[in-house]
């Protein structure tokens, strides 16, 4: 069976950083606009093509999580301050948007597409 | 020294021996797990509980036998007495706390129909009960609900007070269908939408009590509601159910994927209609060829519970309300369920023990919160 990839423990830095510690051990840090600029669902990246179809200019500077719960096993729902709450955020796809540098250095919510959905 | 110099027995001299005894599947001893309680030592008697993560385990009389023996061993120990108990492990999940009390959510599925899921998953339910687990039924096929008539029984659950199902017991589980809450005629025709608030409604608003297993019968296949229940529920593991022709078997790898997608051990694949032994001249006949489901789990990286093999007493026994594990308690096919229902237990336990600690709360975000 391969281990299972989960957030241990999620926490607040700051009003604008999302931590989560996860069950390997490994911490990632997220500016929590950025995530939102990632946001997986069918609104925000077109299903076909992949295609991010996020209007960075249309998402407020001062964006920030509501509330987060995790879904199944397997991801993280995310309730946005801008009434967005359909991404399913999979564990696989938030820890490819883990900006530390052994995670190879910072990610662009833009172009990160369909991973991990 | 003389044998007959009154060597007093210390409890620290048992735990020291009992570190020698290893749980074949957790690999590691039993004291170092927590498995020994209640140690007593009374002059050369010593008594002790061997607490089990599964009433199911497979190899409860060898370790019973082996504890006893070592400790017999010690110099003063005159009688042994060991106390076999289960605690099952429970699945600490990430996600709602959808079902309180239910220490184990086990999803029995397969890639395509007719493999003898649903048979399956009765007789595993029975096989965890009759080892002393409190076990639970779920029929998770709302567009085909069999699970009411093989276990023989049909009436309406009961409501409670605060508007909770109360599961209907049948044969010491206490088992919930869609077939009880309609009538054999009258084809259930819903959309996948209505399907998903319904297995949200068995999930949430059935009161299933404290349940070390709870079995839920899958729908055959990969779609909307093996996904659902997958995002809903907080499966601890999934068994697939096959035939061993490659037929089955490739459906049986795209139910694997599916797990491994949402994060649901796999705890292992079951081969059904393995061979049939003839009632009157006792010759195997491998009808649907034989081993694929094995070989497969070893191509997957997965374990093999085991196989189960055909008889026809398991398609009466199922038309008539009396699954085969009640109706030949003794015939070859009930063994073989019992043998499959301790493997998959142990893996289960396996499994709570290996998987790291999830955080299962909910963050709310303090907008205002100071650097």
């Amino acid at each position: 069976m391969k281990p299972i990839l989960a957030p241990r423990r999620l926490f607040q830095i700051d009003p604008r950083t999302l931590g989560i510690e996860w069950t390997d051990g490994h911490e990632s840090r997220y500016a929590v606009r950025d995530l939102r600029l990632a946001c997986p669902c069918a609104h925000c990246v077109q299903e076909w093509t992949g295609e991010v179809m996020v209007k960075p200019e249309s998402i407020p500077a001062d964006v920030h999580p509501v509330a987060l719960e995790p879904v199944g096993n397997y991801g993280l729902r995310v309730d946005w301050s801008d009434g967005h709450d359909t991404g399913i955020y999979t564990h696989e796809r938030l820890r490819a948007l883990c900006g530390c540098a052994d995670c190879g250095g910072p990610k662009d919510p833009l172009t990160i597409g369909r991973l991990g959905r | 020294m003389s044998g007959k110099t009154a060597a007093t027995v210390s409890e620290s001299a048992v735990l020291e021996v009992l570190k020698s005894v290893r749980d074949p599947d957790l690999h590691r001893n039993i004291v170092e797990l927590g498995f020994v309680k209640n140690l007593a030592v009374d002059g050369g008697r010593v008594r002790f509980d061997v607490e089990l993560t599964t009433p199911a385990c497979p190899v409860k009389e060898q370790l019973r036998d082996e504890c006893r023996t070592k400790v017999a061993q010690l110099p003063g120990v005159s009688a042994v007495d060991v106390n076999m108990t289960a605690n099952v492990t429970a699945r600490s999940f990430s996600g709602k706390a959808a079902l309180p009390g239910v220490k184990n959510v086990i999803a029995v599925a397969s890639g395509k129909g007719g493999v003898g899921k649903s048979t399956a998953a009765v007789n595993l339910a029975l096989a965890l009960s009759e080892r002393g687990a409190r076990a639970g039924l779920l029929d998770a096929d709302v567009y085909g609900p069999s699970i009411p008539m093989m276990l023989g029984v049909q009436k309406r659950p009961k409501m409670t007070e605060a508007k909770k199902i109360v599961p209907v017991e049948a044969h010491g589980l206490s088992t919930m269908s869609m077939g009880y809450l309609s009538d054999d005629n009258t084809p259930v025709i819903w959309r996948g939408p209505m399907v998903s608030g319904l297995i949200q409604q068995f999930l949430g608003v059935v009161e299933w009590g404290d349940l070390d297993y709870l079995v839920i019968d899958l729908p055959p296949g990969t779609g909307d509601i093996q996904l659902t229940l997958c995002q809903q529920a907080p499966l601890a593991g999934a068994v697939i159910v096959t035939t061993p022709q490659d037929v089955s078997l490739l459906d049986a790898r795209k139910g694997l994927k599916m797990f491994e997608q949402v994060n649901v051990p796999v705890l292992g694949l079951i081969e059904n209609m393995s061979y049939f032994v003839c009632g009157h001249c006792g010759t195997r006949t491998e009808i649907f060829r034989h081993g694929g489901g094995e070989s497969e789990s070893v191509r997957l990286g997965v374990p093999f519970l085991g196989e189960i093999p055909l008889d026809p007493e398991v398609v009466i026994g199922g038309d008539e309300g009396q699954p085969i594990l009640l109706r030949s308690p003794k015939s070859a096919v009930a063994e073989a369920y019992r043998r499959v229902a301790g493997a998959m237990a142990a893996q289960l336990s396996i499994a709570n023990a290996n998987a790291p600690a999830q955080s299962n709360v909910k963050l709310m975000w303090d907008p205002g919160k100071p650097r």
